[in-house]
């Protein structure tokens, strides 16, 4: 059981990772263990003998990659086309729903006649716009000086009448 | 071209950027696919998936890392997902039990001194039994040498988590590789 958990700490050991207190430990059982200094040379030599080499990607892998995103591509374009189904379906329902707003308006104005009646009680009257002077407000940008002087000129025309 | 240019160029989507970005960084990912799959068959395909997923996803990358950071990261979350991928259809397969009889240290003699490619065998197999993260992070600290603040970075996680993942990663290690004595 000792001998397994002395071999444990092995790469630990061999890598500089352990503490000073551990260390001699395992240096302890070392020189009364013969089985584990076995061990600890295969692990060495395992350990320590490793290449950490590096390995060349074969010249292949970017011809497969780019089919790869030549595939990709390809399914983004058919994705486009199925999208295009879909701009047609909302350009649809905005349509749909553009007419009945402009209806609705329109259903409304002639539930609510307001507007006309208005019109209408003019037209019984017989009066025009022009008996309640010029409309100022419309044409003139408010508090110009222009805007006074058209005050000043309907007041007397009214005043007149 | 810097970071921030390539960045903007693969996110304009522009196609020559994705060679460059291929040439720049292709031995990176190769060689960590490779020390994570364990096989160049397997090590080409989870590039290829690396690259797609880095040309694809470029637009969640957020500048709060190294372009080369985000890059490792996504190979070895694209490797892990291939292990854990194998790992079902291998015992799926019963190849599991197979290659469990079959452990790297039978048919070695321990005082023998051993082969070079022995040797990469014998580390190779055990490193591939070793649990995805801790396997991870000792691949990056011993084959990549980055720190261990930068494999934090790369595995999203603690300093103190990736001293721990290493450390067990040693134990494991040294615990499977010892078992060439017992036999
Ligand atoms: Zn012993």
């Amino acid at each position: 059981m000792k001998h397994k958990k002395i071999r444990r700490k092995f790469i630990l050991y061999l890598d500089g990772d352990l503490p000073e207190t551990e260390k001699g430990k395992i240096e302890k059982h070392l020189s009364v263990c013969e089985s584990c200094r076995n061990a600890l040379k295969v692990i060495k030599e395992l350990w320590d003998g490793e290449e950490k080499f590096q390995v060349l990607p074969p010249e292949s892998l970017w011809y497969k990659l780019k089919d790869r995103l030549e595939e990709k591509r390809i399914d983004r374009i058919l994705g486009l086309r199925l999208n295009k189904k879909k701009i047609l379906k909302t350009a649809a329902a905005m349509v749909i729903v553009i007419i009945s707003v402009l209806t609705g308006s329109r259903l409304g104005n002639a539930l609510n006649p307001s507007f006309e009646n208005e019109n209408n009680i003019f037209l019984k009257n017989n009066i025009t716009r022009d008996d309640f002077g010029i409309n100022y407000f419309d044409i003139l940008p408010p508090n110009s000086i222009a805007e006074d002087v058209f005050i000043f000129a309907s007041n007397t025309e009214v005043n007149k009448k | 071209m810097d970071e921030t240019q390539i960045i903007e160029h693969l996110k304009n989507g522009d196609e020559f950027i994705y060679k460059y970005v291929y040439d720049k960084y292709v031995r990176i990912i190769f060689n960590v696919c490779y020390k994570m799959a364990g096989s160049k068959e397997e090590a080409e395909d989870a590039s290829q998936e690396v690259f797609i997923k880095v040309f694809n996803s470029i637009d969640s990358f957020r500048a709060d890392s190294k372009l080369s950071t985000w890059i490792y990261r996504i190979a070895v979350n694209v490797c892990i997902n291939f292990q854990r991928r194998k790992k079902i259809v291998k015992f799926l397969s019963f190849d599991f039990w197979e290659e469990e009889k079959d452990s790297p240290v039978e048919n070695s003699t321990p005082l023998k001194s051993l082969e070079k490619l022995e040797i990469q065998n014998t580390v190779q197999r055990a490193l591939n039994r070793l649990p995805a993260k801790q396997k991870t992070a000792l691949i990056l600290s011993r084959y990549e040498e980055k720190s261990y603040k930068e494999i934090a970075e790369i595995m999203g996680t603690s300093l103190p988590a990736v001293e721990s993942l290493i450390f067990r990663a040693k134990e494991n290690l040294a615990k499977k590789l010892s078992l060439l004595k017992n036999n």
